[in-house]
């Protein structure tokens, strides 16, 4: 791979360019598996309510997601993303927990819709008041519900915080407690 | 080619007479508004009337479309179940009324409309009215486990265990009063 190469380049990489006879690049195996960790992301196809359509509407044809490498699969056990869209009961909230710990490692949550961040206008007796509370979050999407534009810049957030963190040096995000699914699993307020 | 008629075999007025000569004494209060014509019966007796409203050749109210209830909290009975009746051949509909007290549990339709088993369980799980001879009286829209009955008129929105963090708190961590909407007076 000849090119310009600056003087901060490492020396094999200028020996290489000098000679012109190698075609290599150096790179750490982080850099590498995180590049093409960041450009296959592949979400778990599940929607909750309505932000579900304007994901759909990001995968298909029109906006295409497909072009950054984001693939809907139908497993959580075969995806590396979840996308929350859509508010969180807190009936559902078990299930959602459940289908975060199935996935395997590494893996990140991209939290769709202000619902799923907080509750949004549900302040109500049956809804989560925020995803955060149950499984960690990676990038938060604001709207009501956000455009693909949103999601897609989400998605462009999310592997620029891939390429930066490493996919190697992925560690598990703390958990919150497990939801009960019994209404808000918190003692009763006075 | 099949012949199609909309028309309604009985007016309105027709239909509550049909229906007060069938069930008689059973009926204590009547009302027609906007043509939809409702009737309300003791608690106790409200087997016995979908029975025969269902059975009786011409009304035919074969299908039971809808239970719901009604919360009136100043009331005695303060519990009203109302049952939704549809007749298929003669394209009538009716409502049919009853009153509980707290407490106080209804019959089962379950023996008459296999379809009112989960309309209960929904009537039971938001209003906490009981169903006797329920085939599988459980919660069906709240967790199983849950302690209350949101839709009775002094469950407060959030619930009594809306988690207090996501309250608008001050320095002492007290809750304020919502202001979620602003405020309206």
């Amino acid at each position: 791979m000849n090119g310009d190469y600056d003087s901060g380049s490492p020396p094999l990489v200028k020996l290489a360019a000098k000679t012109g006879a190698l075609d290599i690049l150096t790179t750490t195996v982080d850099k590498l598996f995180s590049w093409g960790q960041a450009n296959a992301l592949w979400p778990m196809t599940f929607g909750l309510a309505c932000c579900a359509i304007e994901y759909m509407a990001s995968a298909a044809p029109m906006y295409d997601t497909d072009r950054f490498g984001v693939i809907l699969r139908s497993s959580p056990r075969q995806s590396d993303v979840m996308v929350v869209a859509g508010t969180v009961t807190n009936k559902m909230a078990p299930v959602v927990r459940q289908l975060y710990e199935q996935m395997p490692d590494p893996k990140w949550v991209i939290a769709m819709g202000i619902c799923t961040i907080a509750g949004g206008p549900f302040r109500t007796y049956s809804t989560l008041q925020g995803v955060d509370r149950i499984i960690p979050v990676d990038v938060h999407v604001p709207g009501c519900p956000p455009r693909p534009e949103a999601l897609i810049d989400a998605i462009l957030l999310l592997q620029r915080q891939i390429k930066q963190e490493g996919v190697l040096r992925w560690q598990p995000r703390p958990l919150p407690p497990r939801p009960t699914g019994v209404g808000h699993g918190v003692e009763p307020v006075q | 080619m099949i012949e199609t008629s909309y028309e309604q075999k009985y007016t309105p007025d027709e239909l509550l007479g049909k229906v007060s000569g069938l069930l008689g004494s059973s009926i204590t209060r009547s009302e027609i508004y906007r043509d939809d014509v409702a009737v309300e019966v003791p608690s106790d007796r409200i087997f016995s009337v979908l029975n025969s409203l269902k059975s009786d050749p011409d009304l035919d109210m074969a299908m039971l479309v809808d239970i719901t209830s009604v919360h009136w909290p100043d009331d005695e009975l303060e519990f009203e179940v109302v049952y939704h009746l549809r007749s298929m051949s003669g394209n009538l509909f009716m409502a049919v009324k009853t009153r509980v007290a707290d407490g106080q549990s209804v019959a089962s339709m379950t023996p008459l409309w296999k379809s009112a088993d989960w309309q209960e369980r929904e009537v039971y799980d938001m209003m906490g009215i009981p169903f006797e001879n329920h085939p599988d009286l459980r919660r069906i829209l709240l967790p199983e486990d849950y302690q209350w009955h949101p839709l009775r008129k002094g469950f407060p929105l959030e619930g009594p265990d809306f988690p207090i963090d996501a309250h608008q708190t001050d320095a002492h961590n007290k809750v304020e009063p919502d202001d979620f909407w602003g405020d309206a007076s």
